[in-house]
């Protein structure tokens, strides 16, 4: 996926996004930089939780992606326009599931 | 076994978290369901090994990482269908197909053995993506627990829609259906297939996200940072994982 810029309308979503970016990455200098700049903006507390979402997410994906998990239908027709748009339905995981 | 600290976390953690991390890495050290705790610690082992890993590496980089044939590096001696599906999931989450998982169960992993070992795997990675954000080193793996798997397989679990058999919302039985029954989302079922690892991950999930209670109130905040500040960090992981879910 590309880089995203900007708040999107979310209080510090931009320091949020680069967060997020650094956690999954692999540059050290990057994620120390981010973690700073969130505790400073968000406080500890807030950097324990952005923390806490990371690492769910970067685990619950997978679950998701292994176990070939169908989006609930519930969600299917409200969000497949913007699954569309995004390109998600490309997504190889979306293909086979 | 030692319960696991953050005393050297660079930031107070709070203690709801440090428990439900405690209890994550007791239940990967105990025996499960299918697995001993020696496989659960091994898998754990592997999980980390797979960054490692030169075949992992050379499919990841690769436009067609079926295509590409080797041997894993491994650091356990976890059947190669074992290892072959931590790696995977570890390393090229988002390119996983169904055709592949039904090759590691017909060449002798079992489902049940499969989801287990993703419930285990996905709580090694979750917890030591948690370390690593916050700035400290992942933690040891504690040392496995002695016991038998009990190997009971829920009557009730059956193929749907996934890849692998699961509880469906109508097919709960009335202890469960706060966990699986009707209007629980299907990735909360995706691993119900075994039960307790489903309750186990998502105990973690609870406290390092959301539980299922508070993900339906929006207008209570149970964190530090708002539901919108939480949903764009988990929606941002999400898009570079290239998870459709």
């Amino acid at each position: 996926m590309g880089k995203a810029d900007g708040d999107g309308g979310i209080p510090n979503g931009a320091l949020l996004v680069e967060f997020a970016e650094a956690v999954v990455g692999d540059d050290s200098d990057r994620l120390t930089a981010a973690q700073d700049e969130v505790t400073q903006a968000l406080g500890a507390d807030g950097l324990v939780d952005a923390c806490g979402i990371a690492a769910t997410f970067n685990a619950i994906d997978r679950v998701a992606d292994s176990i070939g998990v169908p989006i609930d239908d519930v969600r299917l027709e409200p969000t497949a326009e913007f699954r569309r748009e995004m390109g998600i339905d490309a997504f190889p995981s979306r293909v086979e599931s | 076994m030692t319960a696991v600290s953050y005393d050297d976390a660079p930031v107070p953690i709070r203690q709801d978290l440090l428990n439900a991390h405690q209890r994550a890495w007791q239940r990967i050290a105990a025996p499960g369901t299918w697995l001993t705790g020696e496989t659960r610690v091994a898998t754990a082992r592997e999980v980390r090994n797979a960054r490692l890993c030169p075949l992992c590496a050379e499919r990841k980089a690769s436009l067609m990482p079926y295509g590409v044939i080797g041997t894993h590096d491994t650091v356990t001696d976890l059947p190669e269908a074992q290892v072959e599906l931590i790696h995977r999931l570890a390393t090229d989450s988002a390119r996983l197909k169904q055709s592949w998982a039904r090759e590691l169960i017909e060449g002798g992993l079992s489902e049940e053995e499969y989801v287990e070992t993703v419930g285990v795997a996905c709580t090694t990675i979750s917890l030591d993506t948690f370390a690593h954000a916050v700035g400290m080193a992942i933690r040891e793996i504690p040392a496995a627990m002695p016991g038998e798997p009990n190997r009971i397989r829920p009557a009730e679990a059956r193929q749907g829609d996934a890849w692998l058999p699961w509880i469906a919302a109508e097919d709960a039985n009335e202890a469960d259906r706060d966990t699986f029954g009707p209007g629980i989302s299907n990735i909360r079922r995706a691993l119900s297939l075994v039960p307790d690892e489903a309750r186990g991950f998502f105990d973690l999930v609870g406290n390092q996200y959301l539980n299922a209670e508070q993900m339906k109130d929006f207008a209570t905040r149970f964190r530090a940072i708002t539901r919108a500040q939480i949903e764009l960090i988990a929606g941002r992981i999400s898009a570079i994982n290239q998870c459709a879910y």
